[in-house]
Order: structure tokens, then C-alpha cells, then sequence
């Protein structure tokens, strides 16, 4: 099929079905359909020749718009692209539009964005999963061959085992932020969601390495991630990984160790005590970080343009509480809390203390065995609505996600079987930097 | 661990936001719920340990300086909303 086929087949899709589904903020078909017939008349080319994606909007892209899904940025049209998409188009990408994410990637099932609701796929009663909510589904959907999803907490894995799709959450500093809408520095990473583990790989050895404009990346220029094999490694199964597990979705993921143990991987039992802190330590820390990076919307330098009040902290105050939504203004109070000089000891302090400490649970675990594997998400999609009024709740759906996160290590999400129709993942996560060797085990487990 | 409605006005002082009275309402229970359940951070033992941000093998490195063509001017012109006879419109600051 012809790079220009390929794009329409995929636009005829969004055109019949993104109405209900609700994954693309903005498209750009007529550039990419420039681009494919370029590519079909030999002009470029590269190892994303024709491959067809969609990118979360709160990743630039010069001349588009870039609005982070919040009414702050519903007007701001980014002026310079991420390192991620140059790296993209330079390999013959094509970008087909920007997809929705939760309000400032704050949220785990995409219901937090100002501006559409996106929808499963798979059951429109459902939510997406968050935050790459739009990502997961655009792939789902068959509206995009890949797409790019960022990943703090657990946002890129969330959704795409919700939607049945591979997602990739690469090690810290593997993939440059350049480019990208900060939630919290010290955790996010950008990465692949695909149809499967082999694109995933494809696109994460495009994106990965070294980037002068983020000093947290290194090179890694040489690792082939699009040679990947199945790898006979020995996992480790934490047994707290299915505490509080929906007991569906624990048979389908024990189910595919089973699997994988005839196959030839060694399986252990390993216990991380520690993990079931992984929500408290997580969020103090996100709260943070959060309300430090959201300090530059004050609608004069950045953001919605404030109405001018008699002093300069009135307009600010005003342009941000009209323009940010309820999460968003949850988070930014906490991490304001928690970072004050009266309670930072209390929090901020001992909570980064705790990181240190968790961090060295995961390590000891990886002394037993090459990967740890357990479920995505612990329990199935939910119906739209249903934890809207209850932040706690939904913060404790990211226990088995947040982990690597606050570890800095690779982990990735593949479909593992379904329950009514509804997509179980299973995660596989692994040694800071064996990025190769975890996608190694997902392709395994995605047989 | 509790935090009042004044509390909360304070912090949101700080934080430069605005809260209408329902606002505050559902701010001060799920704030309430959620610092209680944070709170649990404290049982960890061992936890006087180094703080630790993110790689500790992390090192700065610094771009060498570059010179480029900032001859944009016009470019820089079309970001602002409103410009008559030369000059540019920006929202009052003081």
C-alpha cells in the first residue's frame, strides 16, 4: 500500500468514527498528505517512512497548537517543535493531528480535559484511561499507525491497557523532554503507544538519546531497540503487585506467566513491602513539582491573557482561577502546602527521603530477577463518571504504575487477554537502562 | 491532618488562586482525605535516607556558547495581539 493510501485509510477512520470517540483535538491531514505523496515519489524516507501518528497536545509541534487540554493554553500556538517530533519527521513520519489528554497530563482516565471528552474504543460507556487518553485510543482505533503519550505517574501504561495497545514508559533521561509541558520534572518521560511491541520499539530507537536541550538524557545512539527479541528472562512476581487486584484481571495476567514459564522464563516469587507506599510517596512529590512548573501561567508572560485588575496579583490570581480546572487547582494547593517552609519537613522533605528508600526496595527485588511483571491497571476500565467525585480514589488506580516512575526505570504495558470484552495489560518493568531487555519480555508476553 | 477553609484561603493566596465558596467546600474534604492518606509516608521505616530527586549519576552539561541570526524581529510583531503604527500592545503590568 502507498504512503498516501495508507494516510487516507486512516483519515476515512477519524472522519467516520473520531465523532464518537473523541481522541483528536486538532488535524492536520492536508500537510500530511503533502508529505505522503512526497514520500511516495521518492523524496525522503527513513525508518519511519509513510508511518502514520498522533501526538499528545501537550508536546509542540511549531504552528500548532498546543494547549495541554486546558482552557490556559486553549490559544497558543507552539513556536518551535520537541526534540521528540524533529526526530520523528526526519525519520518520514507523518503527523496527522494532536490527540486530548487530562488537563495538564493531571489524571488517570482523560476525563479532566477542559476542552472533549474522550471516549474507550473498545466501549464508549468506558473511560479511555489517562492521562495520554487520546494517544491510546487514536492507536486503538486504527486513526494512526503510533502515537506519542507522555508518562509521569503511569499515563502512558494507564491508557494503553485500558484500549488494548502497547505503551512504553522508556528509563529516565532515555527520551529528551525538549519540547514538552512539564507535569514533574523529576518523573515524566516521553514514549510510544502502538499496535505492538515490535512499532514500539521501532519508534522508541527514533526518539531515544542524547538531546544538548535536556541535560537529564544520554546517549544511546548505538542501542537497536527495532532489533529486539523475545528474551527467556527471569521474572519476578511481587505478590503485592495483586493486592487489591480485580481477581479477573489477576487470572488473565497469572495466567500469561503461566505462559511464559512453559515457554522457558525462570518465574520467582519476590516481595516488595515497600510498593504499597508507592501512592503517598508519588503524589507529595508530583503535588510539588506540579506547582512549582505551573507558576509561569499568570496570564502575562504565559497563558490566558488576564483582565487587568487594580494590582498585578489580582490579575493574575484571576486569569488562573478562571482558566484552570478543578484537579489542576487541587494539585497546585497541595504542592503549595507541602513545599511551604512550615511544612516542608513534615512532606516535602520526607517524602523525597522515602523515594530514596523505595527506590532501593525495586533494586532489591532486581537482585532476584531480570524483570518484575505484574498487572497495568489493578482493576478494569470504569464507566465515565463513576470516580469523578472522589480524587483519592482515582489517585489510587496509579499503585502499580507510579513505581517506575519513582524508581526512573523502563516499564511498559502489553494486552494480555480481555474480560467482557474490556482489555487487561500487563506490565513489565526492569533495571534503569535495560529498556531493551524489557521490551524484550513484553515481546514474549505478547504472543 | 486536617486543613481548614482558612487555611486553605491562605495557601491559595500564595498559590495565586481564587476560590468561590463551593470551591472551598470540596477543597477542604478531599484535601482532608487525601493529606490523611499521604500522611502514611511517615511509617516509613528507614526513611532517613539521602532525599533522592531522580539520577544520582546525573551530570550537568553545559552547551557551548553559539552564535545565531536573530534578525526576527518582524516574526517576534505577530506574537502580540494588537499593534498600531509600530508599536506593540501588551497587557498592563503595574
Amino acid at each position: 500500500m502507498s504512503h498516501f493510501k495508507n494516510l487516507e485509510k486512516k483519515i476515512g477512520e477519524i472522519e467516520k468514527h473520531d465523532d464518537k470517540i473523541g481522541s483528536f483535538l486538532e488535524t492536520c491531514f492536508e500537510d500530511a498528505r503533502k508529505k505522503a505523496k512526497k514520500l511516495d515519489a521518492g523524496g525522503g524516507g527513513g525508518k519511519l517512512a509513510g508511518k502514520v501518528f498522533s501526538l499528545k497536545n501537550n508536546i509542540a509541534v511549531k504552528g500548532m497548537k498546543m494547549t495541554c487540554a486546558s482552557k490556559m493554553l486553549e490559544n497558543y500556538t507552539a513556536s518551535y517543535s520537541a526534540t521528540v517530533v524533529e526526530r520523528l519527521l526526519k525519520e518520514g513520519a507523518v503527523l496527522v493531528g494532536s490527540v486530548n489528554l487530562d488537563e495538564f497530563a493531571c489524571g488517570s482516565d482523560c476525563t479532566k480535559s477542559a476542552l472533549t471528552q474522550t471516549r474507550n474504543p473498545n466501549d464508549l460507556e468506558r473511560v479511555v484511561g489517562g492521562s495520554s487518553g487520546g494517544s491510546a485510543a487514536s492507536v486503538s482505533a486504527n486513526f494512526c499507525d503510533f502515537s506519542l503519550g507522555s508518562d509521569t505517574g503511569g499515563s502512558i501504561r494507564c491508557p494503553s491497557s485500558f484500549c488494548g495497545v502497547v505503551g512504553f514508559k522508556p528509563s529516565y533521561g532515555l527520551v529528551s523532554r525538549f519540547g514538552l509541558a512539564d507535569l514533574a520534572m523529576s518523573f515524566d518521560q516521553i514514549g510510544p503507544i502502538a499496535k505492538s511491541v515490535d512499532d514500539a520499539a521501532k519508534v522508541l530507537e527514533v526518539i531515544a538519546g542524547e538531546d544538548e536541550k535536556d541535560q537529564t538524557t544520554f546517549g544511546t545512539k548505538t542501542e537497536k531497540f527495532s532489533q529486539v527479541t523475545e528474551e527467556k528472562v527471569k521474572i519476578g512476581v511481587p505478590k503485592e503487585f495483586f493486592d487489591g487486584c480485580d481477581e479477573q484481571v489477576e487470572k488473565i495476567v497469572r495466567d500469561k506467566v503461566s505462559v511464559l514459564e512453559k515457554q522457558g522464563c525462570q518465574v520467582v516469587d519476590v516481595s516488595i513491602p515497600i510498593s504499597k507506599y508507592a501512592v503517598p510517596i508519588y503524589y507529595v512529590l508530583v503535588y510539588s513539582e506540579f506547582a512549582s512548573a505551573m507558576q509561569k501561567y499568570d496570564g502575562l508572560k504565559y497563558g490566558a491573557c488576564a483582565d487587568l485588575q487594580a494590582d498585578l496579583t489580582s490579575s493574575v490570581s484571576k486569569a488562573r482561577s478562571e482558566s484552570l480546572g478543578d484537579e489542576v487547582k487541587r494539585r497546585i494547593l497541595l504542592g503549595t502546602f507541602v513545599s511551604m517552609k512550615e511544612h516542608k519537613n513534615a512532606w516535602l522533605t520526607k517524602a523525597l527521603k522515602a523515594r530514596d528508600f523505595f527506590k532501593r526496595g525495586f533494586d532489591k527485588a532486581f537482585e532476584q530477577c531480570d524483570v518484575l511483571i505484574g498487572p497495568t491497571m489493578p482493576i478494569l476500565p470504569w464507566k465515565v463518571g463513576e470516580k469523578s467525585d472522589n480524587p483519592l480514589e482515582m489517585y489510587l488506580t496509579d499503585v502499580l504504575t507510579a513505581p517506575a516512575n519513582i524508581c526512573g526505570i523502563p516499564a511498559g504495558s502489553v494486552p494480555a487477554g480481555k474480560v467482557s470484552g474490556l482489555p487487561v495489560g500487563l506490565q513489565v518493568m526492569g533495571r534503569w537502562g535495560d529498556d531493551a531487555k524489557v521490551l524484550g519480555a513484553m515481546k514474549s508476553a505478547e504472543k | 491532618m486536617t486543613l481548614s477553609k482558612q487555611d486553605l484561603i491562605k495557601i491559595a493566596e500564595i498559590a495565586r488562586l481564587r476560590l468561590d465558596q463551593g470551591e472551598l467546600e470540596k477543597l477542604e474534604k478531599d484535601a482532608c482525605e487525601i493529606l490523611e492518606y499521604c500522611a502514611k509516608i511517615s511509617e516509613i521505616e528507614g526513611g532517613g535516607n539521602e532525599a533522592y530527586f531522580a539520577r544520582k549519576s546525573l551530570k550537568a552539561k553545559l552547551r557551548k556558547d553559539k552564535t545565531k541570526d536573530c534578525d526576527n524581529a518582524d516574526e517576534i510583531k505577530t506574537e502580540f495581539c494588537k499593534s498600531q503604527g509600530g508599536f506593540m500592545a501588551s497587557p498592563k503590568s503595574l
